[in-house]
């Protein structure tokens, strides 16, 4: 009956793993569109985002695409 | 990006910049944005920039066909002025360093027509070397702008054959012993130096030839078939030497048809 148990506890840990890792990025908006932005100006804009999950939130790339 | 670990319930900011330098209009670019998380593993962020210019030129391409040399071609293009003032232009400059000929002068000036500004560039070719037959020149118009300084523009021209032909190919359907003038070939100086036909040669036994001076810088000559032809089928080249401002050049007619008594 133990080993049963133990079998399932130990799949429950892997499930877990598997599907719960890191925390969750949340933005306030995903979408910017800047107006009347001059030729030859910098356009700049600021995405905020909050780690809304409850773990560590490692941000591996940002890349254009 | 500041850093790249956050605790639950930080905030961060990503920052996207794009240089506007080479845009007009709507421009849309996408950000792609990877973490570990296994609910959010990647996310898309949209950067939309509506970018205007002082001046933008409608094309920057300026197409100049069939040019002789010593003659003015005038191109215009359509300007969205955005400065508030009249476009004027300080200076136009041909960028020679990258030309196989720099024989080339070009003018600038700006035409304003039904509240539209133009840029009118009048082109001229002041040699008769025609080795190159197409070329592109880059242009630079210097404006009364603050923001857009310089316009950059590129002519592509194409020469005119120097000697035309016509027809380049001669069919002659039945023709009868004897017809020596069957079909006309046109050969023609677009440059405005004559030319003398020197040689007409032929791989055919049966054609003949009739040279007509029309001026000269136009000549004809009929081809025809002579009397020491055989009825059958017409297969040969007409290859005609041609003088031209001190040089030599030989142009080739095809010719097929048949011949009858």
């Amino acid at each position: 009956m133990k080993k049963v148990i133990f079998n399932t506890l130990a799949l429950a840990l892997v499930t877990f793993s598997a599907f719960a890792g890191g925390g969750k990025i949340q933005f306030e908006t995903t979408k910017i569109v800047l107006e009347k932005i001059q030729q030859g100006s910098l356009a700049k804009g600021n995405y905020k985002f909050t780690n809304t999950g409850n773990d560590v939130l490692i941000i591996k790339q940002v890349k254009p695409g | 990006m500041e850093k790249r670990e956050y605790a639950p319930g930080e905030s961060g900011i990503i920052t996207a910049e794009m240089k506007t330098d080479h845009y007009y209009g709507m421009v849309n670019k996408n950000i792609m944005v990877t973490t570990d998380s296994d609910t959010t593993p990647s996310i898309r962020l949209s950067f939309s920039v509506d970018i205007y210019a002082d001046l933008r030129p409608l094309t920057t391409n300026l197409r100049f066909r069939n040019i002789v040399a010593n003659q003015t071609y005038t191109q215009k293009v359509e300007i969205e002025n955005n400065m508030g003032i009249p476009l004027e232009i300080t200076k136009v400059e041909i960028n020679k360093k990258m030309m196989r000929d720099t024989s080339y002068e070009i003018n600038a000036k700006v035409e304003k027509s039904e509240g539209k500004e133009y840029i009118s560039f009048d082109l001229v070719k002041k040699n008769l070397d025609y080795s190159f037959n197409n070329l592109s020149i880059p242009i630079t118009v210097f404006t009364n702008s603050k923001s857009v300084k310089e316009l950059q523009f590129y002519a592509i021209v194409n020469l005119e054959k120097p000697i035309e032909i016509d027809p380049s190919s001669i069919y002659m359907y039945s023709t009868k012993i004897g017809n020596k003038r069957v079909k006309r070939i046109t050969v023609k100086s677009n440059t405005g130096k004559s030319i003398v036909i020197k040689e007409i040669t032929t791989t055919s036994q049966s054609l003949s030839f009739e040279k007509v001076d029309e001026s000269d810088t136009i000549k004809h000559i009929w081809v025809g078939v002579n009397e020491k032809a055989m009825p059958g089928r017409l297969n040969g080249i007409v290859m005609i030497n041609i003088e031209s401002d001190g040089t030599l050049k030989k142009l080739t007619v095809p010719v097929r048809g048949t011949i009858v008594k």
